[in-house]
């Protein structure tokens, strides 16, 4: 427990550490992150939970100053840029490991791959990358496959089951990757 | 709604980055992927469910880093009033929110917020 909530502290105060020094912002830009996020009680209360709060943020946080070294750098030098990219694919398989039942979990995998798909010249080299940036994700189904017994964690079979029409599941479904679309009226889950 | 009760901070943070992202009409794709996120976790977070308010960490985090790349430029000045959006962040925090954060002390989390015992008040129910 007390193992747990201490990890969870590193890992929190790490991502702040990378927030204020790793994010090239000016102190004044980078003190105002901090504040809102120091002040916010969804992410205190959070951030020593000992759930996957911490490392979800963490990640997400190395993510963004990746997508943003690559962003400045870009077109200097193509190895470099492809190795970039690999990393960012890599910590967005490690994020939708870390929280496969998450609410956010398209939307920080779209962060990296969306960019990679348009840059990457070949489909070769895009599904080399993914399915080295996304094995972590891939062993751990292969191990919850053998080990469980079923791929996904059991609130998702638990919410499954919860009496909802599987028409209106499989269409809330299809909504999750387009946050923005209108087309499908979707409701709090 | 319970999170405008309990943590107002963590809607003005989302509140400012999305109004500032429109009002810049900024369109760098990690500005566009940060909404994205901040968008999604306020359209799929339940605001009274158990747990509720762990969905708002993740977007809340976006908003920071939006927040802070958008005013990147106009904070990067020399001078003591650069700091004033952060002091102005840090006051909201601790005046709008009912037992802050920052100040907090050892009672934080015990039987003395004002609200009724909810799914959603999980120091309130698990104590």
């Amino acid at each position: 427990m007390a193992a747990g909530l201490l990890l969870s502290l590193g890992l929190s105060l790490a991502t702040l550490y990378l927030v204020a020094f790793r994010l090239r912002l000016p102190a004044p830009a980078a003190l105002l992150a901090m504040a809102g996020l120091v002040s916010s009680k969804s992410f205190v209360d959070y951030s020593t939970s000992g759930l996957e709060n911490p490392l979800t943020h963490l990640l997400f946080v190395l993510l963004v100053a990746e997508h943003l070294r690559g962003h400045e750098a870009a077109g200097c030098d193509p190895e470099a840029e492809s190795r970039r990219r690999a990393l960012r694919v890599t910590f967005a398989g490690w994020v939708a490991r870390a929280e496969p039942t998450g609410h956010h979990g398209w939307s920080r995998c779209h962060f990296s791959c969306r960019p990679m798909a348009v840059c990457t010249n070949t489909f070769r080299g895009a599904g080399k990358t993914l399915v080295v940036g996304f094995a972590p994700l891939l062993l751990w189904e292969l191990f919850a496959v053998v080990y469980y017994g079923f791929p996904f964690p059991n609130t998702a079979y638990a919410k499954l089951a919860a009496g909802i029409p599987s028409s209106e599941l499989w269409l809330q479904g299809l909504a999750t990757p387009c946050p923005r679309s209108r087309l499908i009226p979707r409701r709090c889950s | 709604m319970s999170q405008i009760t309990f943590d107002p901070t963590s809607l003005l943070v989302i509140a400012c980055a999305l109004v500032l992202l429109v009002l810049q009409r900024e369109r760098r794709t990690v500005c566009a992927r940060l909404r994205d996120c901040a968008l999604s976790g306020l359209h799929r977070a339940d605001w009274r469910r158990l747990h509720g308010r762990r969905y708002f960490a993740l977007p809340l985090l976006a908003s920071a880093l939006l927040l802070a790349l958008l005013l990147r430029e106009q904070l990067g000045a020399e001078g003591a009033t650069a700091y004033l959006p952060a002091a102005v962040m840090a006051a909201a925090g601790l005046l709008l929110t009912v037992h802050p954060t920052l100040g907090a002390n050892v009672e934080y989390g015990l039987a003395i917020m004002p609200f009724p015992k909810a799914p959603w008040d999980e120091r309130g129910v698990w104590r």
